[in-house]
């Protein structure tokens, strides 16, 4: 057959191929078993893929346990408060007198802790006391941008009135300076005849006043 | 009783008319509604690929074409034809294979055709076969397709490439064809 002689696209010839194919297909045996095999094949899958869902379930929820106990762990969900001595009110301690009932592992955990309670005062206590002194010796300093007096604190003609101690000498000092309003501020705080610490600026004014340690100016 | 009886034959008469097992597959997945499918459309299925591959290739193919249906059922639409999808995974596992077996697009896949026809005794159709195998895997995927009874739309979705690719895919097989066929044969 010539090459000039093709006709691509003759129906009638398309038409022979397509009889010719189908023949061919006639013709091809289809092995008798495939269509037992695939049933089969498919059987075994869906039963497989029944079998393996509930170990996906399983295994699905161990990994979100897994993720979740990973997650509490890196990243705790209450942060611990951490106490601040500051904070802490101090009280008296009550002496743990109802220790029949109770077993002895909690009766010397109570002990313990009472002991501690204690130190914990004590060692503030001592704190302040410490914070006080340097304080104190601070403001007394005369180059101190802010400095202390003591002085005793009198009131005349609603009037406020300090006697400095200084040198065992006494200087009266009338704070008539100072409004009224915060007079009567600090008048409410301290009692009259109170020995005080007088806070004053470098340039010798009253800055504050406050209770002093000392019972007297002698 | 009547009443139901005659619902459920109502009911077969519908389905049986619509032939639709797939719709009926993919709702239930209930692989009773497989076998009726398998019967229908394995042997043609596989007598198209005895076309392209080997006999043991294309019984394989046709196994996992089925195992994939089962895998994308979900991905089956109702207005597309059963035969059509059948095709596209079954075309798109044997490109896998023959690329396996590095003989995509190679002209190894003409021998396989050939030499594994031996239940043929029609001269007429040996020949048409050994000239078909002679032609190029894609020029004889596009006619064998067209064979099927498959328009140029489809075609060109279970090759996935153009309809121009398609039809001068076509041309050329038609044009090969008719030069390799002696003319009382063809």
């Amino acid at each position: 057959m010539n090459s000039e002689n093709v006709k691509p696209n003759d129906p009638e010839q398309a038409k022979n191929w397509q009889t010719l194919y189908q023949k061919s297909c006639q013709q091809t045996s289809v092995p008798p078993q495939l269509k037992q095999q695939i049933i089969r094949n498919l059987q075994k899958k869906k039963t497989a893929q029944k079998n393996i869902k509930p170990w996906l379930a399983l295994a699905a929820s161990f990994v979100v346990a897994v993720l979740m106990l990973q997650v509490y762990q890196s990243k705790p969900m209450f942060q611990q408060i951490q106490p601040q001595v500051e904070l802490i009110e101090l009280e008296l301690l009550q002496e743990i007198t109802e220790t029949q009932n109770k077993p002895e592992f909690i009766v010397n955990i109570e002990k313990r802790l009472a002991n501690y309670q204690q130190q914990q005062i004590a060692i503030n206590n001592a704190f302040k006391n410490q914070m006080l002194r340097l304080q104190s010796s601070y403001l007394n300093k005369p180059d101190a941008l802010l400095y202390a007096r003591y002085a005793v604190l009198k009131q005349e003609n609603e009037q406020l009135i300090l006697s400095l101690c200084d040198n065992k000498t006494l200087q009266v000092l009338k704070s008539s300076g100072l409004n009224k309003k915060a007079q009567k501020s600090w008048l409410n705080r301290l009692q009259p005849y109170q020995t005080v610490q007088i806070l004053l600026s470098d340039a010798g004014q009253i800055a504050g006043i406050l209770p002093s340690q000392i019972k007297n100016c002698s | 009783m009547i009443i139901s009886n005659g619902l459920k034959l109502w009911l077969n008469a519908t389905v049986s008319k619509s032939k639709d097992w797939m719709n009926l597959y993919t709702h239930s997945g209930d692989s009773k509604y497989l076998e009726p499918l398998i019967q229908q459309f394995n042997p043609i299925l596989f007598k198209y690929l005895r076309h392209q591959i080997s006999e043991q290739d294309a019984a394989d193919i046709c196994q996992k074409t089925w195992l994939k249906i089962i895998e994308k059922r979900h991905l089956y639409k109702e207005q597309t034809q059963f035969k059509a999808w059948l095709f596209n995974i079954a075309r798109n596992l044997m490109i896998d294979e023959l690329r396996r077996q590095k003989k995509y697009l190679d002209c190894d896949t003409t021998e396989i055709s050939i030499t594994t026809h031996h239940d043929v005794e029609d001269t007429q159709v040996n020949a048409f076969r050994a000239a078909l195998a002679k032609i190029s895997f894609e020029q004889k995927e596009a006619l064998t397709l067209q064979f099927e009874g498959f328009s140029l739309e489809q075609i060109a979705n279970i090759t996935q490439t153009e309809i121009e690719t398609v039809k001068s895919r076509l041309r050329y097989a038609k044009k090969h064809l008719s030069k390799l066929l002696p003319e009382e044969h063809s």
